[in-house]
């Protein structure tokens, strides 16, 4: 369904979008239905970051996505990490599928500094990701381990959850 | 011939008989008047405040883009039996998910009257946690059934922010839309 709400503008039909606008769309709107602490920002003028680790499927699209967007009073940027001493600062934090091998060097840094850590590798297990997203028939859908979302002082929308299937940290349904 | 004098106390009879019936017809037209608008004051008020608890609960549904969920959402409508037909709408106005599920066409609008409600007296824009939820309502008589129909439909923003001009669409817009039947159903 997402597919008809993207439209190009001055288009008169809609445009379907590709897997990784949809996902990008999702990552904004995970600001929307996460609460952070306020230790998860440097300070009250901080921005609210979503940051891309290693190889970066989205192009442009997250960018286009972002512009122009706020968390609340913050304002949302973009920023692409290639080490794991950078995910401080980050309050969400997206891991490719293709450094599936890097998530745990990553996680365990991203866990103490309240980062909402986002993957769309496939098999069974989570490896440590709170979200994760899964392609099923065409569309994207969210497993959440809401047991390591709340480990790391986050706080996930109910509204979310009820349209996600809630997975246990090793993967499995708890 | 003149006609036979009447005496003043029957005179006065029916006086008093001619302006008691005036009264108790004007009274019974001004009582059944506003007890029908209360009533459909109230019934509008009441589907507007469940809509906008539906509207409410889509955000999600809608921001990511399930539609099993959004049908869950719209099941809720069930716990009032005088509500037929319900469905929410994309941002673009395209039916997202209908109650109840497998609605046929035509049962419910096809796309909500948005045009008709920016600016209108009764728009309210509520905050909602991470979301934005606009609500606008209009009253509708549907053809083809001779019980009034209401249709009151709540506006949802699960993304606020820019305009929609943008080449990936970053925000998803819902409109609940509830068909109310104005009578209870035969049991």
């Amino acid at each position: 369904m997402l597919a008809g709400l993207v439209a190009a503008p001055g288009a008169a039909a809609p445009v379907a979008p590709t897997e990784y606008q949809v996902k990008a769309v999702f990552l904004l709107n995970f600001s929307r239905f996460v609460e952070w602490p306020s230790a998860a920002f440097a300070g009250v003028d901080a921005p609210f970051t979503i940051c891309v680790f290693g190889a970066d499927p989205f192009g442009t699209d997250l960018d286009e996505v972002v512009k122009d967007e706020a968390a609340g009073a913050r304002p949302i940027v973009v920023r692409r990490l290639h080490d794991a001493s950078q995910v401080p600062g980050c309050q969400i934090l997206f891991i490719d599928h293709v450094e599936a091998a890097r998530i745990a060097e990553v996680v365990t840094d991203a866990d103490r500094h309240h980062v909402l850590t986002v993957g769309d590798h496939a098999g069974p297990s989570q490896q440590g990701l709170m979200i994760r997203l899964v392609t099923e028939r065409g569309r994207v859908r969210l497993r959440v381990d809401v047991e390591s979302a709340r480990a790391a002082g986050l706080t996930i929308n109910s509204n979310l959850l009820r349209s996600a299937e809630i997975v246990s940290p090793r993967g499995g349904r708890p | 011939m003149m006609p036979a004098a009447i005496p003043i106390r029957r005179r006065l009879i029916q006086m008093v008989l001619v302006t008691s019936v005036i009264a108790i017809v004007f009274t019974c037209a001004l009582f059944m008047g506003y007890e029908a608008l209360t009533f459909r004051q109230n019934v509008a008020r009441q589907i507007d405040i469940l809509g906008q608890a539906i509207a409410q609960n889509s955000t999600a549904a809608l921001a990511f883009d399930n539609a099993d969920d959004a049908h869950a959402v719209l099941e809720a409508f069930r716990a009032d039996p005088h509500i037929v037909a319900a469905a929410l709408y994309d941002k673009n106005g395209a039916l997202f998910a209908s109650y109840p599920e497998g609605l046929p066409r035509g049962a419910v609008p096809q796309a909500p009257d948005l045009a008709s409600h920016p600016g209108t007296g009764r728009d309210r824009a509520h905050r909602v946690p991470g979301a934005r939820l606009q609500r606008a309502r209009e009253r509708r008589r549907l053809a083809g059934d001779r019980a009034a129909h209401r249709c009151v439909q709540s506006h949802a923003r699960a993304d606020p922010g820019r305009g929609t001009q943008d080449a990936v669409a970053t925000r998803t817009t819902g409109a609940a839309a509830a068909h109310h039947r104005g009578h209870r159903r035969p049991a």
